[in-house]
């Protein structure tokens, strides 16, 4: 038997999960092999170590802390879960509301028909530039319009 | 006394007093399982706190077939990795730096103790900085046999690896800590 199987033997009698053969077979491992007695004896004093740790008791405030984070937890989980679906809902709800909208308005204002040249002047004429501004250089530049404007 | 798998039954069907009872039952183990791994007791709180707010939202989901004890160290043992993976600079504590948190070490010690009759304190010294420079996953491993008592295909439910791998983990975690107890 070589000593890699032989580690793994003693790793398994520390977990106490080595059987009556195989913990035979070990001691007559043992018996002979210094370095795997050597790997017991340390293996069994760092579990000695180990287990020399007694447990702690927990702080007294982790209780409650814990019922009360499930009291929340479920809480807002619902209202996660519910805002999940209404803010995608809400989104669609008014991307559909600004297509009808904007259907509405090109309706309103779009021109009678494509040749009233009239109906698309009078739009662009509707405001009144302020002195000094672009569009008042432009409308006096272009003459008359401008003036009637003001 | 109700077993876990009916406690677990009953938080699912929401009631409180049930949850109450297993954090009642596990809040030390998980506890101490934690600020073992972390050094840290208010690590350990907030990680404690994590776990059981798991569990119970899990509570739906778990199947009474796989034992209560794999479960919780499942969860337990995927909280630890993340956290050591996060904080993986961060050295893990010496015992005497735990005794001072609160840990209370063992009192009762037999005159053939291997850890006194190989070197005492020096020999804590060495396990400690060996068991600190494990991998997390060997850590976590050898946590859950020596301190949870899993069983080999417990750990590897826990932990999601072959019984052959849980098992090859530990025999590495103890080879790597037995070079560096060995002061030859």
């Amino acid at each position: 038997m070589d000593c890699r199987n032989v580690r793994r033997m003693v790793s398994r009698e520390l977990d106490g999960a080595l059987d009556g053969a195989g913990r035979a077979d070990l001691e007559s491992h043992l018996a002979s092999c210094a370095g795997c007695r050597r790997f017991r004896d340390l293996s069994l004093a760092g579990l000695s170590i180990h287990r020399s740790v007694r447990e702690a008791d927990p702080p007294l405030s982790l209780l409650p802390s814990i019922l009360a984070a499930v009291e929340v937890g479920p809480r807002w989980g619902w209202i996660h879960g519910w805002l999940r679906v209404a803010v995608p809902a809400a989104a669609a709800a008014a991307a559909v509301f600004g297509v009808w909208i904007g259907g509405l308005m090109h309706e309103s204002y779009a021109p009678a028909s494509a040749g009233n040249q009239t109906d698309v002047l009078e739009l662009t004429y509707l405001g009144e530039y302020p002195p000094g501004s672009l569009g008042d250089i432009l409308m006096t530049s272009n003459g008359g319009g401008g003036d009637e404007q003001r | 006394m109700d077993d876990d798998a009916d406690l677990m039954r009953r938080i699912a069907g929401g009631e409180s007093n049930a949850f109450r009872t297993l954090v009642e039952r596990y809040e030390k183990t998980g506890y101490n399982f934690f600020l073992r791994l972390t050094g840290n007791p208010e690590d350990a709180e907030d990680l404690t706190q994590e776990l059981f707010v798991a569990i119970f939202r899990s509570a739906g989901r778990y199947r009474a077939e796989a034992p209560f004890k794999a479960f919780f160290y499942r969860i337990a043992s995927n909280l630890s990795a993340s956290h050591l993976r996060k904080r993986k600079l961060r050295a893990a504590p010496s015992i005497d730096e735990m005794v001072e948190r609160g840990f209370d070490a063992a009192s009762t010690r037999h005159e053939d103790d291997p850890a006194l009759s190989l070197g005492g304190r020096e020999m804590r010294r060495r396990y400690e900085e060996a068991l600190s420079d494990l991998p997390r996953d060997w850590r976590i491993a050898l946590e859950l046999r020596v301190t949870g008592e899993l069983t080999y295909e417990e750990i590897a439910a826990a932990m999601g690896k072959s019984v052959s791998a849980v098992e090859s983990i530990l025999v590495r975690a103890r080879e790597r800590i037995a070079e560096k107890l060995d002061d030859r």
